[in-house]
């Protein structure tokens, strides 16, 4: 994952993204149509697809697009608390999980042959234990919702992050390690300049998959016993048959996770800019 | 206290059953550059790694500033820096910060340390490249980072193990200059390991000649050398060269007799 990047021998690496010279704007909207260009085929083929099988199907089973557009309007304006809480939810979830996985992974690194050694297979373990178990072993322990889904979303993201973090450490360079240890650091110092940076890489990198991922379990942890969230009013929308409303809150959670991997890609370019431009394609 | 910076005393060095440093004995005195000039495999490693406390000898003794490297480690920080072969810079951190790394350990205060950092920069001819990352700079600027990072902590006495040999014969030719300077300058002792014959007669005052494994073969005064063979070196050269090649046959020619006898 760390392998060295290709040396960048531009003399201003702030400038322009691409490397070419700034063009005309209309230089720079043909150039985002063209890397956008097979997303919007997509967009445009499932829209496509939708509308036609609402044709064919009875509205029942299959709304329109026109009906999903009104679902999403109306969730908008009525609804937003549950967007607000599940994301507060996801928030929080995560800024603990990402903290304690990446203290937990600091320590397995710093003591790899104990803490390292143990805590390896457990979250081996864990990971193989099934999401849904997990919703369903909470529901009965945690009578709180708002914990037992911050419970889940932890012992789903946690072991990802800390695992990350942990293999970062293992893969650093002995060399830059021997380089940085000739002047004879406390172990405090060499955490601060070796281990904690060269574990935001990995982390990073982990993040892509482990925000995503836990986002799809905590809207499906709402579905059983919440009394509010988007997992939730899913949930009610399935009883009620309301299938516009389904079509509508997947639309929005889609777009939710648009945006968190491009918040991520806005951390990277800022926490990772020293890896020049390769990273950021 | 002695005035030697280094005391090497009957040092030997077994890996297994393999002899990598022979009975050693030199000493260098404080202020000198003295290099260390021998083929691959004749423990020039092995003894830099004697002389920064990373490895213990089998027997013999070590002595840095008056420290053993080992046992009294602790004693001896701020005092010792090395460079290496390759730049090992930390990659998340700009040339600036990378020449502060030493600096920050030894807790030198933000403002001096970003100064000496400016300082030595500027003597690497960095002085524009500071806030660049090393994915930024080119292998020479790296190199020339990695000089000014062991530079900066003003250490008593400066390793450069092969410190040169990955760049091209210009750039190291400059560089080399550039080292000479800094040493001087800053009174530093150096020890400089390498397999160029000329770099070494070229940067020290005093050269070692090691065989394989670690002995000295020959030990000359390089200002001298410069005097009597600067302008017709090849020769002098061949010379050099021929020794460590005769100490390597030699060495085969008893490896071998002593496995007929065994
Ligand atoms: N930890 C070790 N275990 C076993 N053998 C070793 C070890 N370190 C070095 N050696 C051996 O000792 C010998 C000297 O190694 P060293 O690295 O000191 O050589 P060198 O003079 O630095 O060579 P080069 O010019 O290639 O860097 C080599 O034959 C090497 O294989
Ligand atoms: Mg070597």
């Amino acid at each position: 994952m760390t392998t060295s990047t290709p040396v960048s021998t531009k003399e201003k690496p702030s400038s322009s993204a691409a490397g070419a010279p700034e063009k005309a704007t209309s230089g720079n909207l043909l150039r985002a149509v063209k890397d956008k260009w097979a997303l919007a085929l997509v967009v445009a083929v499932i829209l496509g697809l939708v509308q036609l099988s609402s044709m064919i199907l009875p509205p029942f089973l299959f709304p329109g697009l026109g009906d999903i557009a009104m679902a999403v309007v109306d969730i908008l304006a009525n609804q937003k608390s549950d967007i607000l809480i599940t994301m507060a939810r996801f928030v929080v979830s995560l800024v603990v999980a990402i903290a304690a996985g990446w203290i937990i992974g600091l320590v397995m690194g710093a003591f790899r042959s104990t803490v390292g050694a143990l805590f390896t297979p457990l979250f081996s373990i864990m990971q193989a234990v099934p999401a849904l178990s997990w919703v369903l072993l909470a529901v009965l322990w945690i009578s709180d919702i708002n914990i037992r889904i911050g419970f889940i979303c932890f012992a789903i993201s946690m072991p990802l992050i800390a695992i990350a973090v942990y293999e970062g450490i293992r893969n650093i360079d002995p060399e830059i390690v021997e380089a940085v240890d000739q002047f004879r650091p406390t172990k405090l110092q060499a955490l601060r300049m070796l281990l904690i940076p060269q574990s935001v890489v990995y982390m990073i990198m982990s993040l892509r998959s482990t925000t995503a991922f836990t986002l799809r379990i905590l809207v499906f942890a709402e579905l059983i016993g919440a009394a509010s969230g988007i997992g939730q009013r899913m949930q009610v929308a399935q009883t009620n048959f309301q299938l516009d409303m389904i079509f509508a809150w997947t639309f929005l959670l889609i777009l939710v996770n648009f945006a968190l991997v491009y918040l991520i890609d806005v951390a990277e370019k800022h926490l990772l800019a020293w890896r020049g431009e390769a990273v950021i394609r | 206290m002695s005035p030697n910076i280094i005391e090497v005393n009957d040092v030997s060095v077994w890996f297994g059953d393999f002899n990598a440093v022979s009975d050693l004995s030199f000493s260098i005195s404080e202020g000198s550059r003295v290099a260390i000039l021998g083929r691959t495999g004749a423990g020039k490693s092995t003894l830099l790694n004697l002389l920064v406390g990373n490895l213990e000898p089998t027997s013999g003794t070590v002595r840095v500033a008056g420290h053993d490297p080992v046992r009294e480690r602790r004693e001896l920080q701020g005092l010792l820096s090395m460079a290496y072969q390759s730049p090992r810079l930390l990659p998340w951190r700009t040339a600036r910060e990378n020449v502060e790394v030493g600096m920050e350990i030894l807790r030198v205060p933000k403002a001096e340390r970003r100064e000496r950092a400016e300082h030595w920069l500027r003597m690497v001819h960095l002085d524009n490249a500071g806030d660049r990352y090393p994915a930024q700079l080119s292998g020479g600027m790296r190199q020339r980072t990695s000089l000014a990072r062991a530079f900066a902590i003003g250490p008593r006495l400066i390793f450069l193990d092969e410190s040169f040999s990955a760049l091209d014969e210009v750039t190291a030719k400059g560089l080399r200059a550039d080292f000479v300077t800094m040493s001087e300058e800053s009174s530093v002792s150096a020890v400089i390991v390498t397999h160029s014959i000329e770099e070494a007669f070229e940067i020290a005052d005093r050269v070692l000649v090691f065989g394989r494994p670690a002995r000295i073969l020959g030990d000359f005064d390089a200002a001298e050398v410069r005097r009597k063979h600067g302008d017709n070196f090849l020769p002098f050269r061949e010379h050099i060269h021929q020794m460590m090649v005769d100490a390597e046959k030699a060495d085969a020619e008893a490896e071998a007799k002593s496995l007929v006898e065994s």
